[in-house]
C-alpha cells in the first residue's frame, strides 16, 4: 500500500548552484541519481515506489534555469513555474493558450512549484503545457555533458511516462517561435473539479488571413498515451475558408484520431464525445482572438 | 460569497445576553494560528511507532503467518497477530450504555484470524523504534493466503447460494419493515404513480486529519490513550479486548480534525492499547491517507425502489420503498443506520398508505458505518426525487406538491411517531424559493435550472439507547468558571456552546470560562458526539448544572443584600437587582461567602432522554427519537448540455433550528453540510470493483475544494421549539440531507432529464441526453 507519509527508500540529496556543476553531479552517479525540479510529480512517484533513484539533484537553486527572454520567439527557462507563466502579460497576449494552460494548472501551491521542464520531462499525456507548446511548434534543449541536442516537443514524447530524455540528460530551455501575424490560440481542459488533472485537454493554435485559415495546429492532451497532434483534423481546415462546416468536420475527424481509455477520471467513451466538443470551442476562440 | 438571515418566530432571543450571538469560538484563534495539539502532533519521549498489516485480498483464508524475520529486525518492538490479542472478538459498541439486543450490536473483530473479509481487513500490528522500521517489518510478516470466493453486490450477497461472509451467519443482517395502512389500496387510491430505483455510492468522510493517536502507560499502570475520536467512551471495549477492568484504560479525546461519522467505530484504540501493553512504551499510530480510504469505514451505498401514488391535485395516497443497504464485511453501525432510513423512508410527508422495507446485508466490501446524516440522505435522494416525478407528471410545481403534503406538529410519520415539536417546513421552503427567485446569474450556452428538496433529520439518539449525558459546572474563588463535560468536540462548537450557555446563565463573560472535555477518567461521560445530540445532551446537562450553581449563589446573595431572590439577576460578574435599586454585590464576593458557608458551588447533572423499551424490532412502531429538525435546499445550476458539466451557481439552505445558540456555529455547520453533501451530489464515490478499491487516494476520489464552492444561503428560522437548551435543535447532520436531490431535481429542471444513480457526473449527463435524443 502506497505510505504517503514517509518517502519509502533512503537517497542523497545533492544541490547543485550551477549548470555545470548539476551536469557534474549527474555524471558522478552514472544510472543512480535523477533531477528534480519542483518535486510535484517526482516525489508522488516516489511515494508511490514507481521510481527509487538513489541520489536526488536538486534543481532549484539554479536561477540560471528560471527565465523567460524575448528572443526571436520566446526561451523559456527548464525551471521556470506556471506562476511565472501565468503572471507575463507578454504571454497571456502573444501566446494566449499555454497562459491559459498554466493558469489551469489545479492550485496556487502546484503552479509555484511546478516548473515547465518538470512537466514536460515527466511525460504524462495530461501534462497541460504540452498541447499548447506543440502547438506553437517548440522545440526543447538537452544537454548531456558537453553533448547538446534540440528535438521539436512534437516528437519528444514516447509513450505513457515515456520521453527521449535520457537518464543523465538536462532539459535547459523551451524554445517557442514568434507567432506570425494574425495569429490566435486557445486553450481548454476538463477536469472533475476546478482542481484537477484534464480528462480532455485541447490547444488550437490558428494562423488566419481574412476568412482564410492559413493554418492550424491542434494538439489534445489525455486521450492518447501522449500529447496527439490531430494533423488529418487540421487539414481539413489548412487554406481553406473558415466555416461552420468545417470547423464541424474537423471536430469530428479528432474525436476519431484520438485513442483515450478508460481511467479513475473518465470515460474512453466520453473522452471521445467532448474532445469534438472541445476542438469546436477552442477553434471558434482561437479564430476570434486570431486579429 | 456568503449570506444569512433570521427569522424569529416570537422574538425569543429577548433578555438573552450570549445566546444567540455571532461569537467566535473560544477555540477559533487557536486553531486559526495553528497551536491546536491534534492527535498527531503530541509525543512522547521514548515512544514508539505502530503500523497495522493490511489484508490483500477481499475474501481468503489465512493459512499461516510467519512473524519470526519481522521479530528479528533491529528496532522491532512488538509484532501482535490474533493469537496475542487477550480478547479478539467482542461486540461492537458504540459508547451506549444500554444493551438493547435486537440484532443491533454486532462482531467486533480485533485482527483477522484464520480468515480476511475485506480489502484491507487489520492481520498484524507492529511497533518498531522509527516509522521507516515500523514499515519494513511490515514487509517482513509473511501471511499465506488462500483466496476465496467473494461477494460483492449486496442484491447477490442476498441469495442463498451466496457465500457467507462471515462464518455461520446469514449476509442478511437485519429485515425492518414500516407499515401504515394499506399500502395496494393507497395504489388503487392515485391517479398518478411514479416507480423508480435510486442508487447512491461508498463515499469516504474525507477529513482533515486522518485516524491517529498516541498510547502509554501511566506512573499507576494506567493504559491511557490520546486519540482523535467521536466517542472516548470506547474506553471500555478497549479495556475487554485487553481483559483488564475498565477503571485501568483511560481514553483522551483531542480536538478532531474532523469526524463525519468515521470516528464514531473504534479506530486505533485497541492497536494502541495492545502495543502500549506488549511494548511498556509510548506508540503513537496515525494512518496514511490511503490507509484511511482503504481500510476504515464508509457510507453505506444503497439501492432504493420507490414507488410513490398521488392524486392528480398532488395529495399523496401512497408510498412503497425497499431499501437495501450495503453492510460490507462487518456489522458495525449498519441496523442503526438502516433503522434510520426506515424512519425517514417516507419523508416529512402526510401519506395515508405505506410500506418499507429495508436490508442491510454483508459484502466482502470495505465495512459501512455512520456518515453524516447516517441513513438519511441516502432516503431523501430518492423520496425528493420521487416528489419531482410527481410534480412532473401531475403538471404541478414541485413546490407546491411539498407544500401540500408537508406534516406539521402534532400529526405522525408512517411508524406512528407523533411529532410533539415545531415543523418548520413551509416556513424553510418559502424561505429557498424567494431566495431563489433573487437574480440569475449569467451563464452563457449553458441551460439552467433550480431545484428545491425538503428533508428531516433527527437529532438525539434512538429511544432506546436510553441516552444520558452529564456535566460538572464549579465556579471558582475568584468568580471564574470551570466547566467539565466528557464531549468530544469534532469542530462542531461542542465545546464552546457549553461555554456559551453556561456564561449566558451564571452572567459572565465568555472568556471568564474554562473547559476541561473528553477525559474519561476526569471528565463525567457525556456519551458520543454523533446523532447531533451533543447540544441537545450535553447542553441541556450544562443548562442544569450551571442552574444549580446559579440558584446557590442568588439565594446567598439575596440573604446579603435583603432582597428576595426572584428580584436578582447575574450580569457582568455582578449580583444585580432587576428592580434597579442599585443595590448589588460582585459575584466574587457572592463566591466566597458561598465558600465560607460552606455552600456547594458546583454541580454535577446527568440529563436523560425519553427512554423507551421496544420488544422487537423487525416492524418500526412508535417513537424512535426525540425530535427532528426540518429544512429545505434550494440549488441553482447550469449545464452544459454538450460536456455535461454541472456548475452549481447557489445553494440555499433554510432549517428551523430551534434556537441558534451560537449563530456563527450554526452557520458554518449549515454552509458546511451544504458543500460536504455537494461532493455527494457531484464527484465523491468511492469504486469498488470486486472488493478492491479504485480511488485510494484524493487524486482519484474527488473532492469539491475552495474553488468549487458556490453562492452559499444561510436563512435561519428559530421557532424556539427544540428539545435542546433554549430551544435548540440540532443541525449537524441536518445540513447535509437534502442537497444532492436539491441539486438532482435543479438538473432535471435545466435540461429534462434525471439521473437516478449519484454522482450526477458529466459523464451520466452526455449519456441521458443521448439516450433521449436518439428516442
Ligand atoms: C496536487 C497536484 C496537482 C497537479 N496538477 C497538475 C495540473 O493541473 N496540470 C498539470 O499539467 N500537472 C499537474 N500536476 C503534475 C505536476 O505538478 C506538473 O507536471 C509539474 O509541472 C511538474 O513539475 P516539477 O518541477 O514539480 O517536476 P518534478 O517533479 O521535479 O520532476 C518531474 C520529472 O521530470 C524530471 N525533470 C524535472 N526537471 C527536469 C529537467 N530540467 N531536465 C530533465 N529532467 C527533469 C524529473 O527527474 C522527474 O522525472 C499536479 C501534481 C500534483 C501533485
Amino acid at each position: 500500500m502506497v505510505n504517503s507519509h514517509i518517502l519509502p527508500h533512503e537517497f542523497e540529496f545533492v544541490e547543485p548552484h550551477t549548470l555545470e556543476e548539476a551536469l557534474t553531479c549527474m555524471a558522478a552517479y552514472p544510472g543512480k541519481a535523477q533531477f528534480m525540479a519542483g518535486g510535484t510529480d517526482l516525489l508522488v512517484q516516489m511515494k508511490m515506489g514507481r521510481v527509487r533513484p538513489e541520489v536526488i539533484v536538486g534543481l532549484s537553486k539554479i536561477p540560471a534555469l528560471r527565465y523567460l527572454i524575448l528572443d526571436q520567439g520566446l526561451r523559456i527557462g527548464a525551471l521556470t513555474t506556471f506562476r511565472q507563466i501565468e503572471r507575463s502579460e507578454l504571454i497571456q497576449r502573444r501566446y494566449t493558450a499555454l497562459y491559459e494552460a498554466a493558469m489551469a494548472v489545479t492550485s496556487i501551491q502546484i503552479k509555484t512549484m511546478g516548473t515547465l521542464g518538470g512537466n514536460l520531462c515527466h511525460g504524462s499525456p495530461a501534462a497541460d503545457s504540452a498541447p499548447p507548446l506543440i502547438a506553437f511548434g517548440a522545440e526543447v534543449k538537452m544537454i548531456n555533458g558537453d553533448r547538446e541536442r534540440v528535438v521539436p516537443l512534437e516528437t519528444f514524447f514516447a509513450g505513457a511516462g515515456q520521453t527521449l530524455l535520457t537518464q543523465e540528460e538536462l532539459m535547459v530551455e523551451i524554445r517557442v517561435p514568434e507567432p506570425r501575424a494574425n495569429t490566435g490560440s486557445a486553450f481548454m481542459k476538463l477536469g472533475r473539479v476546478s482542481a484537477d488533472l484534464a480528462k480532455v485537454s485541447v490547444a488550437v493554435v490558428i494562423e488566419r488571413e481574412q476568412d482564410i485559415c492559413r493554418d492550424c495546429k491542434i494538439v489534445l492532451g489525455a486521450v492518447a498515451e501522449m500529447p496527439l497532434r490531430t494533423k488529418e483534423a487540421e487539414l481539413i481546415l489548412r487554406g481553406k475558408i473558415f466555416k461552420e462546416d468545417l470547423v464541424e468536420e474537423a471536430s469530428l475527424r479528432v474525436s476519431e484520431e484520438v485513442r483515450p481509455i478508460d481511467d479513475s477520471r473518465s470515460t474512453s467513451w466520453y473522452r471521445k464525445e467532448v474532445s469534438r466538443i472541445l476542438v469546436r470551442d477552442a477553434l471558434n476562440l482561437a479564430w476570434e482572438r486570431a486579429v | 460569497m456568503t449570506r444569512g438571515s433570521v427569522e424569529n418566530f416570537e422574538s425569543p432571543a429577548k433578555g438573552l445576553k450570549i445566546i444567540g450571538k455571532p461569537i467566535p469560538r473560544h477555540d477559533a484563534w487557536e486553531k486559526a494560528l495553528g497551536l491546536t495539539a491534534y492527535a498527531a502532533d503530541f509525543s512522547l519521549p521514548g515512544m514508539l511507532h505502530g503500523k497495522v498489516l493490511r489484508s490483500q485480498y477481499p475474501s481468503a483464508k489465512i493459512l499461516s503467518i510467519d512473524t519470526s524475520k519481522a521479530d528479528r529486525l533491529s528496532g522491532v518492538r512488538a509484532v501482535i497477530t490474533a493469537k496475542d490479542v487477550p480478547r479478539n472478538e467482542s461486540v461492537t459498541r458504540f459508547g451506549q450504555t444500554h444493551t438493547v439486543g435486537g440484532g443491533f450490536e454486532g462482531l467486533y473483530r480485533v485482527l483477522a484470524d484464520k480468515k480476511v473479509h475485506y480489502l484491507g481487513e487489520a492481520v498484524a500490528l507492529v511497533a518498531a523504534e522509527t516509522e521507516e522500521i515500523a514499515k519494513k517489518t511490515l514487509e517482513l510478516i509473511q501471511v499465506e493466503y488462500e483466496p476465496l470466493p467473494g461477494v460483492f453486490d449486496p442484491i447477490e450477497a442476498m441469495k442463498p447460494d451466496a457465500p457467507p461472509v462471515q462464518e455461520g451467519r446469514p449476509n442478511i443482517i437485519t429485515h425492518y419493515e414500516v407499515v401504515k395502512g394499506d399500502v395496494e389500496q393507497g395504489f388503487a387510491d392515485a391517479e398518478v404513480i411514479v416507480e423508480n430505483t435510486y442508487r447512491v455510492p461508498f463515499v469516504d468522510h474525507a477529513y482533515l486529519e486522518p485516524e491517529s493517536g498516541v498510547g502509554w502507560i501511566d506512573e499507576s499502570g494506567v493504559i491511557t490513550i490520546r486519540v482523535s475520536t467521536q466517542v472516548i467512551e470506547h474506553f471500555r471495549g478497549v479495556a475487554d479486548v485487553l481483559n483488564l477492568p475498565h477503571n485501568r484504560v483511560r481514553v483522551m479525546g483531542t480536538y478532531v480534525g474532523g469526524g463525519f461519522g468515521g470516528k464514531e467505530d473504534i479506530t486505533v484504540e485497541a492497536f494502541l492499547a495492545l502495543l502500549t501493553f506488549k511494548t511498556g512504551r509510548p506508540v503513537k499510530l496515525t494512518y496514511t491517507r490511503e490507509e484511511s480510504i482503504l481500510s476504515h469505514s464508509k457510507r453505506h451505498p444503497y439501492v432504493m425502489s420507490y414507488k410513490t401514488g398521488a392524486k392528480k391535485d398532488g395529495r399523496l395516497t401512497a408510498l412503497k420503498a425497499q431499501l437495501v443497504s450495503d453492510a460490507g464485511a462487518y456489522v458495525y453501525l449498519s441496523p442503526w443506520v438502516l433503522l434510520y432510513s426506515m424512519v425517514d423512508a417516507a419523508g416529512p410527508y402526510r401519506i395515508p398508505h405505506v410500506k418499507v422495507d429495508g436490508y442491510t446485508v454483508l459484502t466482502n466490501n470495505t465495512f459501512t458505518s455512520a456518515n453524516r446524516g447516517f441513513g438519511a440522505p441516502q432516503v431523501c435522494f430518492a423520496y425528493e426525487s420521487q416528489m419531482d416525478e410527481l410534480a412532473a407528471q401531475t403538471g404541478l410545481a414541485p413546490h407546491h406538491v411539498r407544500m401540500i403534503n408537508y406534516l406539521e406538529k402534532g400529526e405522525a410519520l408512517a411508524t406512528g411517531q407523533v411529532l410533539d415539536h415545531h415543523v418548520g417546513l413551509k416556513e424553510a421552503t418559502e424561505k429557498v424559493l424567494d431566495a431563489l427567485r433573487e437574480g440569475s446569474p449569467a451563464a452563457g450556452k449553458m441551460k439552467t435550472g433550480k431545484g428545491i428538496a425538503s428533508g428531516m433529520t433527527s437529532y438525539g439518539r434512538m429511544v432506546f439507547l436510553h441516552d444520558t449525558s452529564r456535566s460538572h459546572v464549579s465556579i471558582e474563588m475568584d468568580g471564574s468558571v470551570t466547566i467539565r463535560a466528557g464531549v468530544q468536540d469534532i469542530g462542531g462548537g461542542q465545546a464552546s456552546s457549553l461555554c456559551q450557555i453556561t456564561a449566558e446563565v451564571l452572567g459572565v463573560p465568555l472568556e471568564d470560562i474554562k473547559i476541561y472535555i473528553a477525559d474519561t477518567a476526569l471528565t463525567p461521560l457525556a456519551g458520543t458526539t454523533t446523532a447531533t445530540r451533543q447540544l441537545y445532551m450535553s447542553g441541556n446537562a450544562t443548562l442544569i448544572a450551571a442552574r444549580e450553581v446559579r440558584k446557590v449563589l442568588i439565594k446567598k446573595a439575596g440573604e446579603i443584600l435583603g432582597i428576595d431572590p426572584v428580584k436578582l439577576d447575574l450580569a457582568d460578574r455582578e449580583v444585580i437587582d432587576k428592580e434597579g435599586t442599585g443595590k448589588g454585590l460582585s459575584l466574587k464576593e457572592v463566591v466566597r461567602a458561598c465558600a465560607s458557608d460552606g455552600l456547594p458551588l458546583y454541580h454535577v447533572a446527568l440529563f436523560k432522554a425519553p427512554f423507551r423499551n421496544v420488544a422487537q424490532f423487525e416492524r418500526i412502531e412508535g417513537q424512535v427519537f426525540p425530535d427532528f429538525t426540518f429544512g429545505t435546499h434550494g440549488a441553482q445550476v447550469a449545464i452544459d448540455e454538450e460536456t455535461g458539466q454541472i456548475h452549481v451557481l447557489k445553494l440555499i439552505s433554510s432549517f428551523d433550528v430551534g434556537r441558534a445558540i451560537n449563530r456563527l456555529s450554526v452557520e458554518g455547520q449549515i454552509e458546511g453540510g451544504a458543500i460536504y453533501a455537494m461532493g455527494y451530489a457531484l464527484t465523491e464515490e468511492v469504486v469498488l470493483d470486486k472488493g478492491v478499491t479504485r480511488t485510494p487516494s484524493f487524486s482519484e476520489y474527488l473532492l469539491p475544494t475552495s474553488m468549487d464552492v458556490p453562492e452559499l444561503t444561510t436563512l435561519l428560522i428559530e421557532s424556539g421549539d427544540g428539545v435542546g437548551p433554549f430551544g435548540a435543535k440540532g443541525v449537524g447532520e441536518p445540513s447535509v440531507c437534502s442537497v444532492a436531490p436539491a441539486i438532482a431535481n435543479a438538473v432535471y429542471d435545466a435540461i429534462g432529464v434525471r439521473i437516478y444513480d449519484l454522482p450526477l457526473t458529466p459523464e451520466k449527463i452526455v449519456k441521458a441526453l443521448k439516450k433521449v435524443k436518439d428516442r
